[in-house]
């Protein structure tokens, strides 16, 4: 146990390559959507004795088990709130326009208060682009948000 | 001792960079007393001089652990030799030895790493969040506490862009349940401070557990937010034991709040058992909480919404969370727009938490997805929020002293009860999940009345350890089990050698929603020693039928059961108990009953009073 958390700290004070995508299974922009358990965090074991996993223990932001632990990855360059983790919550708000984790998605790409609710309608207008069909990835659901931001006259400044 | 100080006075005044504001030792030994200093080692507010961190690598001093002064010329003594890593290994120390005047500024400047995670974790907020208690999960039955960190801007908006930071024991994967009951409740488990985005605990509390959650903003000023932060960096991979009823989750985090607020007592009245609830109350009433906010479950939410529904429309929602030609039939469409919506929305969310524990299938995301089409066609929509129930912590408090006065045939007798924790279905249920008992530690002492002058008598009538009962109604749409599971010793009253038997009983069953409240069968076995019985150790089936009516005010509750222990003969009884509870601290109680059991019949009536404290 105790190699196992010193491993993970000097993982943690070593990488600072968090900001790279990583992808690979349950992790980042490979989920997909409704993944269900297999796309929740791995807390079956916590939630079950409150307890932690471990490879967790303060990897916040320094980047610990190869996928993002502030919830943050970086498309394009751009950091973002990582979309593959909240999917199901996410294509849930966009189908009623508005939550909490559509405004997530809208805060942490740096969309100011006036534009937000702009890119919320342009989101949920376009559901049927952003989630195609039942198994679309979380790569391909950013790609398409990026391409509605683009051909949208307000949000276009965000998708550079 | 007087030795190290010297030789940290030394250090001190040969050090370039620590120069002239130099206190003389007198004032270390203050310091070394004070709250603050306490505070950031974790040593117990009076009691045994000894950190609750068990970890050689939180301290400088060989004693640490064992010896604040020493650990503070130890620290003193390190800041000398090696300022800037020592200020970015210790930020909350530097910080306050900084502002007693002992350490210059500018030391934390080369600490990138700190600096880097501080500028990511900027923090403006802390909230205190409390998971409601969950009784299918041992070591989440009465609940959880954590703190949520809201980053500063506009990333406060989003509780999904907030982090969560927790104590939990380190568990290592595969390990089996009993291992973990017992090394929990005794210690054994490493216990962490971890940081996660706040949005996994929302996943893992209100979606796969079903759990709500209370979060109650906390009144910190930016330094005193700045001082916690810099002692979770202190923290990062230190072990402290974990053990399950004093120190755990909800304790450390009190201790994390009197690092920011030294003079501030949470933990004394905490130091054998801290109940998240208690824990909660005891920030409120130090006049550092507001309001919470309300986050209701996964399931509330969708019972909200089929709240709404009549029978047909019910049925369509089961339907269409199986298939999606629903959605193609007339039967589905002749409903009016906004009705098509609400209902897609609830077969969508029937589907996800039906679906939740399950792995992945292409079929049921296809659904899913074309559920969420449905409510999406019809254009953006807001559903009213639910009710918000009682606050936790407005509820009656955990522990209970009661009095009761009883008859039972031509007898009379007086009952002192005792129950450490924590509520039963009929105390009031404002503020605890509805269908839940819960109690640990119950005793109960009982004054008999004698058949002749000077045969009264004290005798133990009752401890049960553990008793639990969990009712939680099923119907077209949810089937919880409901379960019952209870261990203890009890006095059979009345039988001729008024025995003292030892027993446990478990049994599950069902539950539904009737007549305004909820009528349950639970089946079930009772294993019990009998020292006077022919034969000791007997095992006998038992049910238990009833039906209970909750609220905040009054509860009622009327039970049959039955157990049969073959040749010993068969138990029967029948019961109708009240609750009035009159205050959240004080209620009264009162039941009539009636047993048909191998000794004898007989009938009873109870009248009690209860105060929780």
């Amino acid at each position: 146990m105790k190699k196992l958390l010193l491993a993970s700290a000097v993982m943690a004070f070593s990488s600072a390559s968090f900001a790279v995508a990583p992808g690979g299974p349950n992790c980042g922009w490979g989920n997909m959507l409704f993944a269900g358990q297999s796309g929740l965090p791995s807390h079956m074991v916590a939630s079950s004795t409150n307890g932690t996993s471990g490879n967790n223990t303060f990897g916040m932001t320094l980047g610990t088990n190869g996928c993002s632990a502030d919830g943050t990855l970086t498309y394009g360059g751009k950091k973002m709130i990582n979309v593959g983790a909240i999917m199901d919550e996410f294509s849930e708000d966009v189908a009623r326009g508005d939550g909490e984790a559509l405004s997530a998605v809208a805060v942490s790409l740096g969309i100011s208060a006036e534009d937000r609710p702009v890119f919320k309608a342009a989101m949920h207008q376009h559901f049927d682009s952003l989630f195609p069909q039942g198994d679309v990835s979380a790569d391909a659901v950013v790609a398409s948000m990026f391409e509605i931001m683009k051909n949208d006259q307000r949000l276009a400044k965000y998708a550079v | 001792m007087a030795r190290s100080l010297a030789a940290v006075l030394a250090l001190l005044f040969s050090s370039c960079v620590i120069g002239a504001e130099v206190k003389p030792a007198s004032n270390l030994m203050v310091l070394a007393q004070s709250n603050a200093w306490r505070a950031l080692l974790h040593i117990p507010r009076g009691g045994a001089e000894h950190s609750y961190i068990d970890d050689p690598r939180f301290f400088l001093a060989e004693n640490g652990p064992r010896d604040r002064g020493a650990e503070l010329s130890a620290t003193l003594a390190a800041f000398a030799q090696a300022p800037e890593v020592t200020a970015c290994r210790f930020p909350a120390r530097y910080k306050w030895l900084r502002e007693q005047g002992i350490l210059p500024a500018n030391l934390l400047v080369g600490c990138s790493e700190y600096l880097l995670w501080r500028s990511q974790t900027d923090i403006q907020r802390v909230v205190l969040v409390l998971a409601a208690s969950y009784l299918n999960s041992p070591s989440s039955m009465y609940g959880h506490t954590f703190l949520r960190l809201d980053p500063a801007g506009a990333r406060s908006e989003s509780a999904f862009l907030s982090y969560a930071l927790n104590f939990a024991a380190s568990i290592p994967a595969g390990e089996n349940g009993m291992l973990y009951a017992y090394r929990g409740i005794l210690g054994g488990y490493p216990g962490l401070f971890s940081m996660q985005p706040y949005y996994e605990k929302i996943q893992e509390y209100s979606r796969l557990e079903n759990r709500d959650m209370w979060e109650y903003p906390l009144d910190l000023s930016a330094a005193q937010i700045d001082t916690l932060l810099a002692h979770t960096w202190e923290l990062r991979g230190i072990n402290f034991d974990y053990y399950y009823f004093d120190e755990n989750c909800s304790f450390r985090l009190l201790e994390l709040l009197e690092v920011a607020l030294p003079d501030l007592d949470l933990t004394s009245a905490f130091a054998r058992a801290a109940m998240p609830v208690d824990t909660v109350r005891a920030v409120i009433d130090a006049g550092l909480a507001g309001e919470p906010e309300y986050r209701p479950s996964k399931r509330i939410e969708l019972e909200l919404l089929l709240k709404g529904f009549d029978r047909a429309q019910r049925g369509l929602v089961k339907a269409l969370a199986a298939s999606s030609e629903v959605l193609q039939t007339a039967e589905f469409k002749r409903y009016p727009k906004a009705q098509r919506q609400t209902m897609a929305m609830a077969a969508y969310r029937y589907l996800r938490y039906t679906d939740n524990r399950e792995q992945r299938r292409a079929a049921v995301a296809a659904r899913s997805l074309g559920l969420l089409g449905e409510v999406q066609r019809h254009g953006a929509v807001q559903w009213p929020l639910s009710a918000q129930p009682a606050q936790p912590d407005q509820g009656h408090p955990t522990s209970l002293f009661a009095l009761t006065l009883g008859s039972r045939g031509d007898r009379q007798y007086s009952i002192a009860e005792w129950r450490i924790s924590y509520h039963d279905a009929l105390d009031s249920v404002a503020g605890y999940p509805e269908g839940a008992t819960l109690s640990m530690g119950r005793l109960q002492l009982r004054w008999q009345e004698g058949e002749q002058r000077g045969d009264d008598k004290l005798q133990l009538q009752r401890f049960d350890p553990i008793a639990i009962r969990s009712l939680a109604p099923r119907n077209e749409f949810f089937s919880p089990l409901s379960w019952q599971v209870d261990a203890g010793v009890e006095r059979l009253e009345y039988s001729p050698e008024q025995s003292l038997v030892t027993r446990i009983s478990g049994g599950a069953g069902v539950s539904v929603a009737v007549l305004g409240g909820l009528a349950y069968a639970l089946p079930g076995l009772r294993l019990e020693y009998n020292d006077d019985a022919r034969r000791n150790l007997r095992l006998a089936p038992q049910i238990a039928l009833g039906q209970l009516w909750q609220s905040q005010v009054m509860a009622w509750e009327l039970a049959l059961t039955y157990s049969d222990f073959g040749a010993e003969g068969e138990r029967r009884s029948a019961a109708l108990s009240s609750n009035w509870a009159m205050s959240s601290s004080q209620a009264l109680r009162a039941s009539v009953d009636y047993r048909n059991q191998p000794w004898g019949e007989s009938t009873g009536v109870e009248v009690s009073w209860r105060h929780y404290f």
